[in-house]
């Protein structure tokens, strides 16, 4: 027995010391793997003549999991392959994306590239963790601002300087449930459908169980630019007391009053898109590439959104900035931009014009909504996003949405919203 | 008086269906999401949110098993996995142990004002010093390896453990250690052959703690290491859920083969939960 436990002891002892023998082993490695500025040289590329002797290596992350990271990864090396002066490796985040993140920024460990939502570029740049990129794109051959929608591109866009290029932008669109429309006898949707033509459409549509339209989905902010306003105009003045967001917001709460959609909640507990799904909504708008076509039996239609005064709708965009720790930005640069080309052969709704081929050959099922999305891309955009823009949407969401939806007045509500924004900024 | 008793006995086993049905009721109840995942797991995509929802509507989709195992590399990261929850199930029960004993056993000066900040540590939320640690680590070159998941329960275990056992050693009578003291015996002799032994149960159910938190620890591992070959299981099974589409069939797959260690190691180690406390060393 005693013998027993000496030995259990002795063997643990030497686990440990197996143990710190193995972390010595391995902090050396990770300490060389620390040092990127010593360590950019490949061998198979160093003393190669006619080429440059340094790869520069470059890190991209992703939220990309499983498949869609192995398509990336596909990707990426076929942009490796052809390149002479980068090397890109790809880097899986496949949960809480943004806490990893901003804790490797904080660590000075950032990745050189990041894919963002929209949502966090004004908040990225005004922290001055990612870089602006128009001195280095300016001299690159193929970049080619003019190919890409200008909505994409203006998110993208911080304080006047591009941060980001935009490697998909999913402009909502009208899905309607033509079975639907033509049981009740209503006349299909169009590409300019006004809002009232929309609530006319949508009280035909609706009787029990059944409802003319979904919106949950729609961002508060798109009514505002439906009547030529905004929530805050691109230099981040507030602008959503101004007549036309006042229009926009009296018509979404017009819309709301007329009964066409289920409340929200009732909505969202049974799953917003489900619900048009299963056919018991007649319209719907969200993303385009959303895959309704594959998933309902009954015969699907797309129009562009009803518009106000305007024509425009909300488009879900995403990009992929550069950190500002990267070591040799103009090479990066580069890269980002040789990346971000290959990713519209890739994601579909590419934000450029000449993406749109794309949709014909890697969604067949898109075929018959290409024009109708192309329309949408040429009038969609993104939020005109704050440094706090994730405290500027809970506010908009507390005090202007639910209050619109409760039937107070727009108004008093347009007014508390922006003593909120007001706190938030200060 | 017979067809009182006779009421008496109905009476009873009356109750006792009724119980038993309750307790079926609540059995299955707590049983559902299991049933539920596994018949998941052997659904193709489309079907998984159909209402009503059907258990297992078009055959047995066994490829979602297969994808949960090519497409995050289960097996590497299996072994990742592993070996963490293997280093720190080693410093957690032993370090813990060892450092509660000395809470427990020896006086030194500002033992309480010590003890008092291993327990103010309990208090504070991981969050908040997830980034300066993750500062310091990078400065000494170790992120993008095990070593900040693995190493630091080495110096000082798990501040929970290390109360729960000083607790435990405290109920510990003197009188044993004093006749080992007695017979020669050192304070670490005395820490592994009487402690130790005596404490089995309250080891094993730290141990069971410390393995199900590091091998169901989805955040440590996210933060520190970058390669996909270095991560763990929690991470590989995330990649299926994307921003976009949640892969639910392979989801489930993978997230019932990750269970099945979980499993094994509790049933394993159940008897130890109810077998109560050994301290019967004592006697008069």
């Amino acid at each position: 027995m005693k013998k027993y436990a000496t030995a259990r002891l002795g063997l643990l002892l030497a686990l440990v010391l197996a143990f710190t023998v193995v972390l010595a082993a391995c902090g050396g490695n990770s300490n060389n793997g620390n040092a990127p500025a010593d360590n950019n040289v490949t061998a198979d590329n160093a003393g190669n003549a006619g080429q440059p002797a340094e790869k520069v290596k470059l890190k991209v992350a992703t939220w990309a999991g499983a498949e869609e990271l192995r398509e990336f990864e596909e990707l990426v090396a076929k942009v490796n392959a052809s390149a002479t002066d980068y090397e890109i490796e790809v880097q899986s985040i496949p949960a809480d994306y943004y806490q990893k993140l901003q804790t490797m920024i904080a660590g000075k460990q950032s990745p050189d590239f990041m894919w963002l939502s929209q949502e966090y570029i004004a908040q990225y740049a005004s922290l001055g963790a990612i870089a602006p990129l128009n001195e280095h794109v300016s001299t690159i051959s193929n970049y080619k601002a003019d190919d890409y929608f200008q909505g994409a591109l203006d998110v993208g866009t911080y304080k006047n300087d591009l941060y980001a290029l935009p490697w998909i932008s999913q402009p909502y669109v009208l899905y309607y449930n033509q079975d639907m429309f033509e049981k009740a006898g209503v006349e299909l949707p169009t590409n300019d459908w006004t809002w009232d033509d929309f609530i006319a459409a949508g009280k035909k549509l609706t009787k029990d169980g059944e409802w003319g339209a979904l919106l949950n989905n729609i961002p508060t902010a798109m009514y505002t630019w439906s009547y030529g306003g905004d929530v805050f105009d691109k230099e981040g003045n507030i602008t959503l007391d101004s007549p036309e967001s006042i229009k926009g917001l009296e018509m979404y709460q017009t819309i709301v009053k007329s009964g066409i959609a289920p409340a929200r909640a009732q909505a969202d507990s049974m799953g917003n898109g489900d619900m048009f799904k299963t056919g018991k909504v007649a319209m719907f708008i969200g993303g385009a590439g959303d895959d309704f076509e594959k998933t309902t039996n009954f015969k699907i239609g797309m129009a562009v959104p009803p518009k106000g005064t305007n024509q425009v709708t909300f488009s879900w965009i995403g990009v992929t900035a550069m950190s500002s720790t990267t070591k040799n930005p103009s090479v990066a640069a580069k890269a980002l931009v040789d990346m971000t080309g290959a990713i519209h052969q890739w994601k579909v709704v590419a934000p450029t014009k000449s993406g749109f081929d794309l949709i014909k050959t890697s969604r067949p099922e898109k075929e018959y909504a290409v024009e109708t999305i192309r329309l949408a891309s040429e009038f969609a955009r993104g939020f005109n996003n704050q440094p706090k823009q994730g405290e500027i949407d809970g506010a908009i969401w507390e005090k202007l949405t639910q209050a619109i939806e409760k039937g107070d007045d727009v108004n008093a509500a347009v007014k508390s919203t922006i003593e909120k924004f007001n706190a938030i900024i200060k | 008086m017979v067809s009182y008793g006779m009421g008496r006995r109905q009476k009873r086993v009356w109750r006792s269906i009724i119980l038993y049905v309750l307790l079926g009721i609540f059995a299955l109840s707590t049983l559902f999401p299991l049933i539920w995942m596994i018949s998941t797991s052997l659904k193709s995509g489309d079907v998984i949110f159909e209402i009503p929802p059907r258990f297992l509507p078009d055959g047995l989709h066994w490829e979602n098993y297969a994808r949960a195992v090519i497409e995050i590399n289960f097996f590497v990261l299996f072994k990742n996995t592993a070996v963490i929850t293997f280093f720190q199930l080693l410093s957690n029960v032993f370090v813990s142990a060892f450092v509660a004993y000395g809470f427990a056993r020896f006086n030194f000066p500002g033992k309480n004002i010590w003890f008092l900040l291993v327990l103010a540590t309990i208090m504070l939320p991981g969050e908040v010093t997830m980034i300066p640690v993750f500062i310091g680590f990078s400065e000494i070159g170790w992120s993008n390896s095990i070593l900040p998941l693995v190493v630091p329960g080495f110096f000082g275990g798990a501040p929970v453990f290390i109360f729960l056992l000083r607790q435990f050693f405290l109920s510990v009578p003197k009188d044993l250690e004093e006749s080992a003291y007695i017979d020669g015996a050192s304070s670490f002799k005395i820490f592994c052959k009487i402690f130790l032994p005596l404490s089995v149960p309250a080891l094993v159910t730290i141990g069971i703690f410390s393995f199900q938190g590091s091998w169901n620890d989805l955040l440590g591992p996210l933060i520190y290491l970058n390669d996909v070959d270095k991560f763990t299981l929690t991470l590989g099974l995330s990649m299926f859920k994307g921003v976009m589409k949640v892969e639910w069939g392979p989801l489930m797959a993978g997230s019932i083969l990750a269970l099945l260690p979980v499993l094994i190691v509790f049933f394993m180690a159940q008897k130890h939960f109810v077998e109560g406390i050994k301290l019967s060393g004592i006697k008069g």
